[in-house]
């Protein structure tokens, strides 16, 4: 068997990196509770975060192969159901799939960079984009309904500040998470 | 025909699991392949459907002929056009979510035309009398009309030869006497069977020969005669269960004190699941003394399992009343006294090897070690004590998980058919332990295992129509006979499966509101939204998902008029995000719900979309449900074992929460992924041809309609 067979994705690879994918889609469904207040939406990012490595690594590590990484993307992105989260969480696939060129297959850095960035890219599309669009569309509700009043409150909400603040708990948390993924991998899959 | 001879060691592996092995089978003879777990049966399948090399890998030498055809340069889907497989585990092999689809998918893979696969899909559940099963959901489906459907599955490739694995693994008692008959009418049409079994009592009318394997080899062929003339003590050399239900033999059983105490008392125990009609169980009552062994038998779907997880507090009872050892118990208090053992053993492995799973929550004291030692040494998985569990066969994996029982401090214990897909030796190490764990504790088993239950249990109570209606002795072979005959009765249900609902829409038209709706939710138009989101609750309720459709627009239309009764940040908020939170989740529900997800899937293909696109695809469809259902028996399993009862130590310990929250679900999905990929290439899904439709898709005028009703809301919302 050549290299470049062994290395390409079999149906088996395919359907392992969609089925532990979603997973995380399950996980992302199961917490979507926390959707319901505006605080809370902001603290998505950083549970998912936390959350999403173990399986991150678990692909990483098990498929070894081309394709991977940007299959769970594509799966992620499009159970989504948003289409910045999508762009991006592809894009973050892509970027994934390049370092991992680089680095090699399995590769714990290249795997804990692009997890960061992963998660750091979704934020921007499951809440920060999201959020601002909504407090966006608030304040028109609110012009609509007459209570131009209230729209100070929707734009404290976009101070920029909040933005850089959950980018960095973001990044906190995927290192976090990622550092799981990575325990737990050596722990269940070593051999 | 098949010819064969075969040497094969597994990539990694130390030994051969095949030494060399060969055989013959003339066309139309029916041959089982027994013995021990773990003797290689399994693998001797896989090198005749071409699985070994292609798919797991490792060394192969030797040939196979089927037909006369030489398999060596075939891919593993053009040996499926000559040996289609069957494989042991009817939950997982599935790659569609509707029977009919399912039956379609290989045809479809080797690209036959539209109407020879609809002829081929419609023969197979006409001349089986399956016709009741025809285009229903297969998660409505019971294990064993899931097993009938993957036998049909295989019979549409058209093949002479049908390769089994263990297919009575999963099945009950009525089911597998339906497989019986199902087997019987392959037979009668000529065709070559090769079965791997361990369940051996309902292939004496089917079996021409019985090979017996030991350690990679075949150490005997017998025919059907000279293997029913088996001694029991021949049985027990060769590690085969029973050829004849009637020669089961009870052994002696250290009568119950007449005094022990009644341990559990179940009084007019009612549950009902969601707010179907009607109760699964309609108040049962039985009780339990003290140390007996008491087996719980009924027709698939009567409640056992249900009522099973209502004693140990995983369910919460509608009516009636749970008592242990004299005093009334809620479910919290149940939980804390009652393991149950799921029949999903996967679930209930949290650690990385088999000896800390049975030290998991115990103290590890040196008695506690000297204890554990003995079990895996009498359980022969001393050897197995260091690989992870996940690493371990399906029987090895049940057997642990009966250990694990053995092992707790949990006075009343509940097995869920723990001996499923058992060799004889493992039968009898397993019955042998229950009866030890006897002492100690008091059991309930759930079980169709008429070995299993001559073997352990004391007593036998029977469920049927959401009661308890029947009870037996387990004293003798006359009180088992009486089991028996109580067994044959179940029949699977006649009942015909739930319909598909008739679809209104070409898959195409509901694509175009999901595409719309991503790009309309993500602007900040509220008009645009809400106009969009009216349309999309229209077609909802015009395609028949009225109580969506209704809970879609009711929800926003209470946000709508909080919003205007009560001016604030919060309502404004609410109803900003509420239609672009929920119309893609809505979407999808109208394109996967039902029967959909077949029907979009044959859109896409339609629109020539990429093979690999579809098949990532069919996957999400059919196993998203899947998951969620899983999920679920996780945190039971959790639950039962009594680890992180509370939110507190949920965030004490977050990240062994998490663990045991994600690991079984990612190490479980490896295996589901191997078993349908397996499932999946013996029907053709890597094959380069033009893949067909078993459906066929036409627009209506409601298409239409839709399609302008969409254009004009979205040109609506940006004239506002």
């Amino acid at each position: 068997m050549s290299t470049a067979t062994a290395n390409k994705l079999k149906v088996k690879d395919i359907i392992t990196v969609v089925l532990l994918a979603l997973i995380n889609v399950v996980i992302f469904f199961a917490s979507s509770v926390l959707y319901a207040t505006p605080i809370t939406i902001i603290l998505m990012p950083v549970f998912f975060a936390l959350l999403e490595g173990i399986v991150y690594f678990i692909i990483g590590t098990k498929v070894k192969k081309p394709g991977a990484i940007f299959i769970y993307s594509i799966v992620r992105a499009i159970m989504g159901g948003y289409l910045p989260y999508i762009i991006l969480f592809i894009l973050s696939g892509v970027i994934a799939e390049l370092l991992l060129r680089k680095m090699g297959y399995g590769n714990g850095k290249a795997l804990t960079i692009s997890y960061v960035l992963n998660q750091v890219l979704a934020a921007f599309g499951s809440t920060i984009i999201p959020y601002g669009i909504a407090a966006k569309a608030m304040a028109d509700q609110m012009v609509t309904d007459g209570r131009q009043d209230t729209i100070l409150a929707a734009s404290e909400m976009l101070q920029s500040w909040m933005s850089v603040a959950l980018a960095a708990g973001v990044i906190v948390a995927a290192l976090i998470g990622a550092a799981i993924g990575r325990g737990i991998v050596k722990k269940h899959l070593a051999a | 025909m098949i010819d064969f001879e075969f040497e094969f060691q597994y990539a990694g592996e130390k030994r051969p699991t095949l030494q060399k092995i060969g055989g013959s089978i003339p066309a139309g003879r029916c041959v089982v392949l027994c013995g021990g777990s773990g003797c290689g049966k399994s693998t001797l399948l896989r090198c005749i459907n071409g699985l070994i090399p292609q798919f797991y890998e490792g060394t192969l030498k030797g040939f196979c002929r089927l037909n006369g055809q030489d398999t060596a340069d075939m891919r593993i889907g053009e040996i499926g056009e000559l040996a289609a497989s069957v494989f042991q585990d009817p939950r997982s092999q599935f790659f569609t979510v509707n029977s009919s689809g399912e039956v379609a998918f290989g045809p479809e893979n080797h690209g036959l035309p539209q109407d020879k696969i609809r002829q081929r899909v419609d023969e197979a559940f006409r001349i089986f009398h399956l016709e009741r099963l025809k285009n229903s959901n297969v998660y409505a489906l019971s294990s064993g009309e899931r097993q009938l459907i993957s036998i049909l599955s295989a019979w549409a490739m058209d093949t002479d030869i049908f390769l089994l694995d263990e297919p009575t693994a999963n099945l009950d008692f009525a089911a597998t006497q339906q497989l019986k008959q199902i087997l019987m009418a392959l037979k009668a049409q000529g065709k070559t069977l090769l079965l791997s079994e361990h369940r051996l009592y309902y292939l004496t009318d089917i079996a021409d020969e019985y090979w017996v394997m030991a350690d990679g080899e075949i150490k005997g062929k017998y025919t059907a005669a000279e293997a029913k003339a088996f001694s029991a003590a021949q049985r027990q050399a060769l590690s085969l269960r029973t050829l004849d239900l009637a020669e089961i033999s009870v052994p002696e059983k250290e009568p119950l004190a007449k005094t022990a105490p009644t341990a559990l008392a179940v009084s007019d125990v009612r549950y009902t699941y969601g707010r179907k009609a009607g109760d699964t169980l309609s108040g049962v009552s039985f009780s339990v003394r003290e140390h007996e062994i008491v087996g719980l038998v009924g027709a698939n779907g009567c409640g056992k399992t249900t009522i099973g997880k209502l004693i140990a507090g995983l369910y919460r009872p509608s009516g009636g009343r749970i008592t242990l050892f004299g005093k009334p118990q809620n479910p919290t208090q149940l939980q804390k006294q009652v393991l149950f053992i799921l029949q999903e053993a996967e679930f209930q492995f949290f650690t990385s090897s088999v000896l800390h799973e049975l030290q998991y929550g115990h103290g590890v004291t040196p008695e506690f070690e000297a204890k554990t030692e003995a079990l895996l040494k009498s359980m022969d998985m001393w050897d197995c004590r260091n690989r992870h569990p996940f690493s371990l066969s399906g029987g090895q994996m049940q057997r642990l998980t009966l250990m694990m029982a053995y092992l707790s401090d949990k006075p009343i214990v509940i097995l869920d058919e723990p001996t499923a897909g058992q060799d004889a030796e493992s039968l009898e190490r397993c019955a042998a332990l229950i009866r030890q764990m006897r002492k100690e504790k008091t059991i309930l088993i759930i079980t169709h295992d008429s070995e299993l239950i001559a073997g352990a249990c004391d007593r036998c109570i029977g469920l049927s129509g959401g009661r308890a209606e029947a009870e037996f002795s387990v004293q003798s072979e006359q009180n088992l006979q009486a089991v028996l005959r109580y067994m044959e009765r179940f029949r699977p249900s006649d009942a015909p499966a739930k319909k598909q609902h008739k679809e209104r829409f070409h898959p195409v038209t509901k694509l175009l509101y999901w595409l719309a709706l991503l790009v309309v939710i993500s602007t900040s138009d509220n008009h645009l939204v809400y106009a969009t989101y009216a349309a999309l609750i229209l077609l909802t309720a015009a395609d028949g998902w009225f109580g969506t459709a209704l809970a879609g627009g009711m929800g926003f239309g209470v946000l709508w008029a909080a919003n205007v009764l009560v001016p604030g940040t919060v309502f404004s908020f609410l109803l900003v995000l509420f239609p672009r939170i929920i119309a893609v989740g809505i979407s999808m529900r109208t394109l996967i719900g039902r029967n959909e997800a077949s029907r979009t899937l044959a859109a896409l293909r339609n629109l020539h979309l990429p093979e690999r696109l579809i098949m990532i695809a069919a996957v999400i469809f059919r196993f998203f449900p899947v998951l969620s259902g899983d999920m679920k028996l996780l945190r039971q399993s959790i639950r039962t074992r009594g680890v992180f009862t509370s939110p507190l130590q949920k965030l004490r310990a977050l990240p062994s929460y998490l663990e045991i929250l994600t690991v079984p679900m990612a190490l479980r999905v490896i295996r589901i992924a191997e078993t349908l990929s397996a499932s999946a290439e013996t029907r053709g899904i890597d094959l380069t041809c033009r893949k067909s439709n078993y459906l066929s898709l036409r627009f209506s005028a409601w298409d239409a309609v839709f399609c302008i009703l969409l254009a004009a809301s979205i040109a609506a919302g940006l004239i506002l």
